[in-house]
């Protein structure tokens, strides 16, 4: 089932690492496509750079940021948009995405996915500033949901339909992160398979896989490890829901030779396949 | 509500939270910061976040607290290997929360998180061998700055022979944008090759260093240089023509013609000049 942008299925991509970068420029591995992480090529001239436009010349690119701050009541940087906007250009990126969360206020930047309160008067908030930037970038946002680790008292909104009500009134996408779904149902204590069946069915451009750390308590977002089993039963629900749609393996502690992160996220395939017989 | 402004609840929780991701000490302590009393006072924090099976609301805010941070001292980490080595994990992560709480980031990125870091240095007491852990300092913060400048054309080695002898005064010689000259009283570039190499590094003695450092093939390198042949160059690099150059080399100690002949040579086949221009 396509979404409502018509942007096409990439097949099954890995999350662009420079450990990886002799591999690639010397193997050209048979990925079908490379999520990059916009923040670390905006301000690089050098390595990074050329290693992005080898990158791009031979495999299609999304580009994924964690520094928007969408949610965050300070103004938008259109410095950061105006660069972002440019690297997505020479990268011939295929979608822009980034968190629906803050990183931070007041000038300054944590450099963390915060939660937002889940309220109506944040929605209409954050609903305005994701129009001005899809009108900027000339292209819908995609969002994804975080993964996060306190729920707001004041939030009156569950965050999937918070999401799903965002991407109808600003039209951006969804980026569905399957692994921040199982991290975020075990921490605040909801039913993750609810919360896929709330996105709405045309809104999903992209999906995310990873491996997360377990402490007893809560379970922390590390990208650290194998993708979970639980989490692989999720995404299989979540393919039956939404078809093929582009997906993606995040993989940034401890990172393993790249054969064994591609091996990961093609395992993905065979979920997908089992799910799209069983429908 | 008028277009992009934040709402109050909004932003009264973003700088709250933030207040208390950024406070030193315990999250008691956190609560209890002017900056987040500012926004709601500690008798009310608790109230603000929801418990979750496992955790108590406060419980759930460090979460953050400690990944902040994890994250931001990493990343000075990488920036600053040798600083790291030489200080040892403890002494490095008590000059990082130091460093951060007078420098939180402000920027999108983390890139440039620690460009403040030598100078902050040459503020703090107590440290042994000071002189040696500022140069290092400064030499591996050059060595970032260099890593990421933008890519520029090289002047290839014939290009100054194409004008005549007599014009060689009224050449401008302009170095590329990866360049930056560092005067140090330790030779740090030696140390951190033993560094990087993983051989054992000597206990540092004192001897004044001239040092260029450039970026080929896009691999950040120094070149040792002697004093007269560092004036040449800082003097080059301020746009003089090579006949001011040469004055102020030969102010600073001068050099025989051949030697003249043996650093051009050296400096041209190394790509240090994007540009030769008659003025």
């Amino acid at each position: 089932m396509a979404n409502r942008w018509g942007i096409p299925d990439l097949g099954f991509g890995i999350g662009l690492r420079t450990v990886h970068f002799p591999h690639i420029l010397a193997e050209h591995p048979p990925v079908d496509w490379f999520e990059v992480l916009s923040e670390n090529f905006m301000d690089s001239g050098g390595r990074p750079a050329y290693v992005l436009d080898r990158v791009a010349e031979r495999y299609p690119v999304a580009m994924h940021g964690v520094s928007l701050s969408i949610g965050s009541t300070d103004p938008l940087n259109f410095a950061h948009l105006a660069k972002l906007k440019r690297l997505a250009r020479r990268t011939r990126a295929r979608w822009i995405s980034d968190h629906l969360c803050w990183t931070g206020v007041s000038g300054l930047n944590t450099h963390d996915l915060l939660p937002m309160p889940y309220t109506s008067q944040s929605l209409r908030y954050v609903a305005e500033r994701v129009r001005i930037v899809s009108d900027y970038l000339e292209q819908p946002l995609i969002l994804e949901n975080p993964s996060s680790y306190l729920e707001f008292a004041g939030s009156t909104w569950t965050e999937c339909d918070f999401l799903a009500e965002l991407a109808d009134l600003s039209g951006c996408g969804v980026l569905l992160d399957v692994n921040n779904v199982y991290v975020s149902a075990f921490n605040h204590g909801f039913d993750p398979v609810q919360y896929i069946d709330r996105i709405p069915e045309g809104s999903v451009v992209q999906i995310h896989l990873a491996g997360h750390t377990h402490k007893g308590t809560h379970i922390l977002d590390t990208h650290s490890d194998h993708v979970v089993e639980d989490v692989w039963r999720l995404y299989a629900h979540a393919c039956r829901r939404f078809g093929t749609v582009s997906t993606l393996l995040e993989w940034d502690e401890a990172i393993p030779a790249f054969d064994v992160v591609h091996a990961e996220v093609l395992k993905a395939g065979r979920f997908l396949e089992d799910a799209l017989h069983a429908a | 509500m008028p277009r992009d402004s934040p709402p109050e609840l909004l932003g009264g929780l973003q700088r709250w939270m933030q207040a208390c991701i950024l406070a030193a000490g315990p999250v008691g302590v956190a609560i209890r910061t002017r900056e987040a009393e500012r926004e709601f006072p500690a008798s009310e924090a608790p109230g603000l976040i929801r418990p979750s099976r496992t955790l108590a609301p406060l419980e759930r805010l460090d979460i953050y607290r400690g990944m902040y941070e994890a994250r931001l001292v990493e990343a000075l980490r990488a920036d600053y290997p040798g600083l790291h080595h030489r200080l040892g994990d403890e002494a490095f992560q008590e000059l990082c929360r130091l460093y951060l709480t007078e420098h939180p980031s402000s920027s999108y990125t983390l890139n440039r998180l620690g460009d403040s870091l030598p100078a902050f240095l040459d503020r703090v007491t107590g440290l042994a061998k000071p002189v040696f852990v500022r140069d290092l300092a400064r030499f591996e913060l050059v060595s970032t700055l260099v890593f990421d400048e933008d890519e520029s054309p090289v002047a290839d080695p014939g290009t100054i022979e194409r004008y005549a002898p007599e014009v060689w005064e009224n050449l401008r010689l302009r170095p590329v944008r990866a360049f930056r000259l560092l005067r140090l009283s330790y030779p740090v570039h030696s140390h951190m090759h033993a560094f990087h190499a993983g051989e054992t590094v000597p206990e540092p003695r004192r001897q004044r260093t001239w040092l260029v450092v450039y970026r080929r093939t896009y691999r950040v390198q120094q070149l040792a240089l002697t004093a007269p042949a560092f004036a040449l160059l800082g003097t080059l690099s301020e746009g003089a023509t090579l006949g001011e150059a040469l004055n102020a080399m030969f102010e600073a100690g001068g050099a025989r013609s051949e030697d003249l002949q043996a650093w051009f040579r050296q400096w041209f086949g190394e790509g240090l000049f994007q540009s030769v221009t008659l003025v």
